[in-house]
């Protein structure tokens, strides 16, 4: 194993890669961007070819951190021999990285992600578990952190207790909160006496100390340092709260990014060759997803919502109106967490979605076995059909946890001018408004491998976009190695975005009222560019598919009855693009939250009719999952 | 037949650590021979809440003095009494005070930040009540106590917590218990409370018979055994020992309710590919320890349990009976190897733990077969 970079050698190696990145933009550039997941390790190469970059190779390997290997490069070594055997260049040599690129072997560019070993584990702790504490989870998630446990002086544990699950915890990293800037010092104290009695140990090493993130009241820095630096890294950074009325988290992630990737991943088994590959920062994976969402927000200055859905966890990402969120639903998940959705969701509203009949108990041993072997593959099209189920109440779940997350300040007072007053709103609303999301990305092994227009459904099921909104699957999984690349090359990392990643399903229309099956509640009028035009009519409880390609546009008017809102309040017109993808313009008149027929006939009925509607399944596929589900999951 | 992927190995070494979360009397000592049920360490340390002793306030000094005033630290045991922090104010300050613990125990906390210490308490047994004068306290006739008071006999109390509230009261509004402890009386002669600390020691057994081969002091041991082991994929409640009766014919079979009588309490039972929930309902109204079973249905476990099984850590049910399944869940033939090994110890006392963590560097279910019994 290759010796540690020293400090001074890591910081050269970023200016030098941030010279070699920009020389790299304009060259014909060979890029090689690795996410080493926790289970997968996925390699993805780019090539240019004229003006444009195109993924040209993928290969997938296991993850290789925990044991008997316990080394993340045997992974990566094989996941880039995978992709030698299929392009036929040499990409490795002497077990080196070929870098620059000469003779048709080698990258110009490695970049990387991880959230292998589960990625970054912080604790957070605050004074106020509704005030600093939330802020500082915010943080702690935007860095792409998975939060072990929020430790608050007002949460139900003992000192004990707290203590102690500090101790048990093992966290990569501490993130301090709590107090304004000029306020009293004694809780945030009190909360670093707690952090000294339980000498949290480590997950990865010994030879390092803690590192311990300080966002705290500017006021107790020395004196928490003096406390905690004899046997912890104490890093300063900026009050994440230093008024009430403010929340500054922007430092506080940058200094977990930094510490992550020299402290935390520089330990981690083969990790300190990863960074030394690395012509860019290694950052955990869901921070990098986070960078290139808000590059396409501010792109196509829209509001974005992202979904990745996994084995033990659903990740939400919003950028609404420049701000940015994440949400990890750690419960909500297909494999690991499966039984959790059903906990969570109720057995019932998962079965409400079966377009087939299905008894309960087998429904509940299958998810349960999913549980307890996460890492099995579904074997026929029926256990296809279940996940895709489970997915739609995960799915629904984590946006609903999401908008608990992304939400206005709490505990302040809000300037009010008259107009305000007249119009009382809550602090700490939810940021996330359906009507206000014009993006919605779908990503995750059950989105990405399943077939497209079934993706689909999940996702106008699961998340039940309202007003306008755009659809789009990430293809092969890879948003985390565009947002990666995005720090040393945004255009590449752009074009690619929209040419190779962003799979367009269509736009949706979705009014929102109540209605009986079978009212009109909306009129959809539409005209192309070359003048053809048409009129729609919306239709509660059933969904309407107009073709219209990718690359193609239609002008849009939406005229909902008098008691549904189609965005801009009840009754009133809505005017729009609708943007072509593989299904096209959808018409949907299902009302929000979707409300199934309470007859399970009907309700069968109702949702082989939307799935059709969409292609998701045809009626031969229908009668033949119907057939397999007499015999049984 | 299923293909069972977890261990099924017929003689291994095992070696348990054993450890109270509190300090306390380790009762063995290195190279003991112990049984399953053996008490191996004991505290009387009272889990919950410490005692909080506000030593800034006390001694009239700021919080952050707090440590150098203490003549204890964290660790330490004290006795009822005994001076744990004092300070000289001077001749014209009003000179030494000092402060002493009005309990026996150890020392948790010094807190800088809030000028106190906490001292986890020794419980004593015997122990006379203690006993709150509340109808003194509100100014009420002792025959209205029982029109004020928030709690009744048999609750539970915390130190500080509210047992009668007048708010008309000229002199105090509330009365609050002084310790942790049971509300034993509540006189409407006398107007007393009387709080009694029930004693209850938290014991340590060994789960597994075998030899002591390291004591930790304070706090317990490692035990070592000579067993057969078989891992399960999926528990249910916490550690359980007792005699191994195969309850079923075959793998295959089905655990039904009729298979389980009377003379099966605290046994350990092992079915063959289901147990059904009658079974289960039977096992637990009939006190048996454990059922170790090819599969059982979702369903049924949540109706015995009374809620949906989320993700997460296993085994802190409260269900009556240590269930371990050793192929998954429905109708699954338990793995002959694991059938045939439960088969050839029959009669043999075993210690099973459904403790379950799924991810994480997974936890599973075990069956330990103590070959060495005496």
């Amino acid at each position: 194993m290759q010796a540690l970079p020293n400090e001074t050698n890591r910081a050269s190696l970023r200016t030098n890669s941030q010279i070699r990145g920009e020389e790299c933009s304009m060259e014909s550039g060979r890029i090689l961007a690795i996410d080493v997941g926790s289970t997968t390790t996925k390699a993805l190469l780019f090539q240019k070819n004229g003006d444009h970059y195109r993924l040209t190779h993928r290969f997938n390997a296991p993850t290789t951190v925990e044991a008997p290997y316990e080394d993340v490069m045997v992974g990566v070594n094989n996941a880039i021999r995978g992709l030698e055997h299929e392009t036929g260049w040499h990409l490795l040599e002497g077990g080196q990285l070929i870098t620059p690129a000469r003779a048709g072997d080698g990258v110009d560019l490695f970049a990387c992600t991880s959230s292998a070993g589960g990625g970054l584990q912080m604790m957070v702790t605050g004074v106020m578990r509704e005030l600093t504490a939330e802020s500082a989870e915010r943080a702690a998630l935007g860095a792409g952190a998975v939060v072990l446990d929020i430790i608050c002086l007002d949460d139900n544990k003992t000192v004990l207790e707290k203590v102690g699950r500090i101790r048990e915890l093992r966290p990569d990293m501490i993130l301090l909160a709590g107090g304004t800037d000029g306020g009293a010092l004694s809780h945030v104290i009190a909360v670093a006496e707690f952090i000294r009695a339980a000498k949290p140990k480590l997950r990865f090493g010994n030879s390092f100390r803690l590192p311990v993130v300080y966002a705290a009241n500017a006021d107790g820095r020395e004196q928490v340092r003096e406390m905690l630096g004899g046997t912890m890294r104490v890093e300063v950074v900026p009050n994440i709260r230093p008024t009430l009325e403010e929340e500054h988290v922007e430092q506080a992630r940058d200094e977990i990014h930094r510490l992550f990737l020299e402290h935390v991943m520089a330990e981690a088994p083969g990790y300190a060759t990863l960074v030394q590959w690395s012509q860019s920062n290694i950052l955990p994976t869901p921070a990098a997803v986070g960078d290139i969402l808000q590059a396409l927000a501010a792109s196509e200055e829209a509001n974005v919502v992202a979904v990745d859905i996994g084995g033990a966890t659903t990740d939400v990402f919003s950028v609404m109106f420049g701000k940015f969120n994440r949400s990890v639903s750690a419960n909500l998940g297909m494999s690991y967490s499966i039984t959790n959705v059903m906990a969570q969701a109720g057995i019932g509203a998962i079965m409400d979605w079966l377009p087939v009949e299905l008894p309960e108990g087998e429904v509940r041993n299958w998810a349960a076995n999913r549980m307890i072997r996460p890492t099995t593959v579904s074997q026929n099209q029926l256990q296809v059909l279940l996940e895709q189920v489970f997915a739609r109440e995960a799915l629904r779940l984590s946006m609903e946890h999401h908008r608990t997350v992304a939400v206005g300040l709490k505990g302040i007072q809000q300037r009010r001018q008259v107009a305000d007053i007249l119009n009382q709103t809550r602090t700490g609303r939810p940021l996330v408004d359906p009507f206000q999301v014009d993006i919605i990305i779908g990503s995750g092994g059950i989105l990405s491998h399943s077939d497209r227009r079934q993706a689909l459904a999940i996702l106008l099921d699961g998340l039940q976009p309202t007003g306008i909104t755009r659809l789009y699957i990430d293809s092969v999984f890879m948003l985390p190695h565009l947002g990666i690349i995005s720090r040393v090359n945004p255009k590449a990392a752009m074009q690619l975005l929209r040419d190779e990643c962003l799979l367009p399903m269509g736009t949706c229309v979705a009014p929102v009222g109540k209605a009986r099956p079978g009212q009109v509640v909306a009129t959809v009028k539409y005209r192309r560019p070359d003048g053809r035009a048409g009129v729609e009519r919306v239709v509660a409880g059933e969904i309407k598919v107009v073709p219209l390609a990718a690359g193609e546009e239609m002008a849009l008017e939406v005229i909902p009855i008098r008691n549904f809102d189609a965005g801009e309040g009840p009754g009133k017109p809505v005017y729009g693009t609708a943007r072509g993808g593989l299904a096209g313009l959808i018409i949907d008149g299902r009302g929000r939250p979707i409300q199934h027929e309470v007859r399970s006939e009907q309700r069968r009925a109702a949702i082989r009719r939307q799935l059709a509607a969409l292609g998701a399944y045809s009626e031969s596929q229908l009668a033949a999952l119907e057939a397999a589900a007499k015999k049984g999951v | 037949m299923a293909l069972h992927e977890l261990e099924i190995t017929p003689v291994r070494t095992i070696e348990k650590t054993r450890r109270l979360i509190l300090p306390g009397e380790v009762n063995v000592q290195e190279g003991d021979t112990v049984e399953a049920s053996s008490i191996i360490a004991k505290t009387e340390l009272l889990p919950g809440a410490p005692c909080v002793i506000e030593v800034a306030k006390e001694l009239g000094i700021d919080p952050a003095d707090t440590e150098g005033a203490s003549r204890v630290a964290v660790g330490d045991k004290v006795l009822e009494d005994q001076v744990i922090a004092r300070v000289d104010h001077g001749v014209f300050g009003g000179g030494v005070v000092e402060l002493r613990s009005p309990v026996e125990g150890v020392v948790e906390f010094i807190s800088n930040a809030y000028g106190r210490m906490l001292i986890r308490e020794r419980q004593k047994e015997a122990q006379p009540p203690f006993v709150v004068n509340a109808a003194q306290k509100l100014d009420i006739p002792a025959w209205r106590l029982r029109w004020h008071t928030a709690v009744k006999e048999g609750d539970e109390v915390k130190q500080g917590q509210m047992l009668a509230a007048d708010p008309y009261s000229v002199y105090a509004s509330a009365v609050f218990s002084p310790v942790a402890g049971v509300v034993e009386k509540i006189c409407s002669h006398t107007g007393e409370i009387h709080v009694r600390r029930p004693y209850r020691p938290v014991l340590l057994d060994a789960y597994i018979p075998g030899r002591v081969v390291e004591v930790i002091p304070e706090f317990g041991a490692r035990i070592a055994t000579t067993c057969g082991f078989i891992q399960g994929v999926f528990g249910l409640g916490f550690e359980a020992y007792g005699r191994l009766r195969v309850a079923v014919d075959s793998p295959e079979a089905v655990l039904d309710a009729a298979a389980i009588t009377a003379h099966d309490r605290g046994s350990v039972l092992v079915g063959g590919s289901l147990v059904t929930l009658a079974a289960l309902r039977r096992a637990i109204e009939l006190q048996v320890a454990a059922i170790i079973v090819g599969g059982a249905n979702n369903g049924d476990l949540v109706q015995v349990l009374g809620r949906e099984i989320g993700v997460g850590i296993t085994g802190q049910e409260e269900l009556g009976l240590t269930l371990i399944m050793t192929e998954g869940f429905g109708r699954q033939p338990m793995a002959r190897p694991a059938f045939d090994l439960l088969a050839q110890n029959a009669g043999r006392a075993v210690s099973v733990n459904g403790t379950t963590q799924i991810r994480a560097g997974a936890i599973r279910p075990e069956v330990i077969i103590p070959l060495d019994e005496r």
